[in-house]
């Protein structure tokens, strides 16, 4: 079992009211690459977000580990810190805040480390150019006004 | 995660709250009567006319009513405030090893000299109600800029130039305070900038209530002559009493042609304080004023900065933003009055409210007939961190032009949880995410100050946004 990454029992969960994922398994070890595919509909979005935490969707049963420890008890940024990660389909929209003081303050918190500003200004610069991105987007609010594939590249960046 | 109600804990002031024991040398009884004006007039070695004015003002404030149209300050005791209090030093020091060193400590502890370090142009601190330093670096004096306290201009060879400014924008019979204003001013700041003078770093100053149940009634002069330059900052923090304390200041800003002035401020009164401060600028040909404004304190502020356009093609600017937590009701805004053809105006301003706090956008643009061709454009932006908070929005235009372009826009939202769980969802824990999403709401304001004003508001959005999550 200590080669399972992630672990997912019989899982329960609703949205608005009504039941969408009902009692789903789902085991993926380490190293492995999973594509769940399905219809609309079919509750992969919900599997995903449900995982997350997204406080939209409520889990009504079942259970699910990382690493052999219980993720649906941790807050999202708990999650997170764990190891898991969402690539939001759609990523929210933050005015006010640059890409990089928000990716700086997540690193931060996930290692609980201050960040020297410009050793981590050269790192964000490297890989901008290698998601072939215009420094300017750094210093950018979040995901404003930037285009479906714009707002996708920085999912990668973090 | 369950959608759980935030609770978010009471500030943190103790870096704001300290104080020093009270050992002044000299205070007037409280409550007024035309004796105890005579003897700060006399104190203060006041030329005639301003006696006179002073005993006027006080006149028109004992026949004045109350304000009744905003938030109550029924709270005030107008015979239980000490309105003259003079500080143990000399006055006017201009130099830093001559100021006493209780007063010293506190404007450290408040980042004074750190900040003239940070090649801020001059520092004019007002400790209670008299300055105690001032510095005017030599580059700046040499182009011919006056910056000094305004007591001793009025005695001056800028005595005259006063005279002929001093409260013609605001007069005492605006309102009850300004009347008070007029008959007990004390302290404040004097800046005159010749003609085609650019004053390249800005210049600032730091007020600072400390006697408990003082008032703080300082005089801001500041006269920008034609196609000069400058940008004047007023930072304001006050520590914590029990009894009630007024401030009723006083900003007069003449902008001549083709000038150009900004003027910033960040109060942060103690949650006593009620303050009713009023500020004016007149703006001629071509002239352009900004106004820069953060509202932190205090336990009831009324506060609109006026822009009366009066040349052609002038303009005006208003940034503004509010945070009032748990106690506070900020009643903010400000006003524009277009005057002259092809006069311009923008008003963008965030209000944050928290903890059962109301914050109150007012504001009033009128267009004259004659300002034929102007442009006005009010955008009030409010953010409710929680149920309890309450936030309204009182926006009014007179337009009396139909050649005229006028557009108001309206927002009112709570921290949107959809951007919550995608700031969290990146490790970033809930309280952080709120913080940030607050602070890059108040973005507009933080963007227009110099940066290390910009990191101190920010740092007091923080302090304001920290606290037990459950």
């Amino acid at each position: 079992m200590s080669e399972n990454l992630l672990t997912v029992n019989n899982l329960h969960v609703t949205a608005n009211d009504s039941e969408i994922l009902k009692g789903l398994n789902l085991t993926i070890g380490k190293g492995e690459t999973h594509v769940i595919m399905g219809p609309n509909g079919a509750g992969k979005s919900t599997l995903a977000s449900a995982l997350m935490g997204d406080p939209r969707y409520e889990v009504t049963g079942g259970e699910a580990a990382l690493n052999g420890e219980d993720l649906l008890g941790k807050t999202v940024s708990e999650r997170a810190r764990a190891g898991l990660f969402l690539s939001f389909q759609n990523p929210v929209e933050v005015p006010g805040i640059s890409l990089e003081s928000f990716v700086r303050t997540a690193l931060e918190q996930r290692t609980g480390e201050k960040i020297k500003i410009w050793n981590f200004r050269k790192e964000v610069k490297a890989v901008l150019e290698s998601l072939d991105m215009d420094e300017e987007y750094a210093s950018r609010d979040l995901n404003v006004g930037f285009s479906g594939g714009e707002k996708k590249k920085p999912e990668i960046l973090q | 995660m369950s959608e759980n109600k935030t609770h978010i804990e009471d500030v943190n002031r103790e870096f704001y709250d300290f104080r020093y024991e009270d050992k002044d040398s000299f205070k007037v009884d409280s409550g007024l009567t035309p004796e105890i004006v005579e003897q700060i007039s006399r104190e203060k070695n006041d030329p005639d006319w301003m006696r006179e004015f002073r005993l006027k003002s006080l006149e028109i404030f004992h026949r004045t009513k109350m304000p009744d149209w905003g938030p109550s300050i029924e709270g005030l005791d107008m015979a239980n405030i000490v309105t003259y209090v003079r500080p143990n030093a000399e006055r006017m020091n201009t130099k830093w090893e001559d100021v006493p060193e209780n007063i010293k400590d506190t404007f450290e502890k408040l980042g004074i000299p750190d900040a003239e370090r940070k090649s801020l142009a001059g520092v004019g601190a007002q400790y209670d109600s008299e300055l105690v330093y001032h510095n005017v670096r030599e580059e700046v004096a040499s182009k011919g800029v006056v910056y000094t306290d305004i007591e001793s201009a009025l005695r001056g060879e800028y005595g005259d130039m006063i005279r002929d400014h001093f409260m013609k924008l605001v007069p005492p019979t605006d309102h009850k305070f300004a009347a008070l204003h007029g008959a007990v001013w004390s302290g404040g700041s004097f800046v005159y900038v010749p003609s085609g003078v650019s004053v390249e770093i800005p210049l600032q100053s730091y007020f600072r209530l400390n006697a408990p149940g003082a008032g703080q009634f300082e005089h801001t002069l500041i006269i920008v002559e034609e196609g000069a330059d400058l940008h004047f900052i007023e930072g304001c923090s006050a520590p914590k009493y029990n009894v009630a304390n007024l401030h009723a200041g006083c900003v007069e800003l003449f902008v001549g042609k083709n000038a150009k002035l900004r003027y910033s401020t960040i109060e942060n009164w103690s949650k006593n304080m009620y303050n009713l401060n009023t500020k004016r600028a007149r703006v001629e040909e071509g002239g352009h004023i900004e106004w820069v404004s953060g509202s932190f304190g205090s336990h009831v502020s009324y506060l609109y900065p006026m822009s009366i356009l009066a040349g052609s093609d002038s303009r005006a600017e208003f940034t503004g933003v509010t945070f009032a937590g748990q106690g506070q009701n900020l009643d903010t805004g400000c006003k524009i009055v277009h005057l002259a053809p092809r006069t311009t105006s923008y008003v963008n301003t965030r209000s944050i409210s928290k903890d059962g706090g109301i914050s109150t956008f007012r504001s009033s643009v009128v267009v004259d007939k004659r300002a034929e061709d102007s442009k006005a454009a009010v955008s009030c932006q409010s953010l409710m961190v929680d149920d309890i908070s309450r936030s309204d929005t009182i926006p009014a235009m007179e337009i009396n032009t139909s050649k005229a372009d006028i557009g108001h826009e309206a927002k009112i939202g709570r921290i949107p949880s959809d951007a919550v769980f995608y700031l969290m969802s990146r490790g970033v824990s809930e309280e952080e995410a709120r913080a940030l999403i607050v602070s890059g709401f108040a973005d507009n304001v933080s963007k227009e100050l110099p940066l290390e004003y910009a990191v101190e508001m920010n740092n007091l959005i923080r302090i304001e946004m920290k606290g037990a999550i459950g």
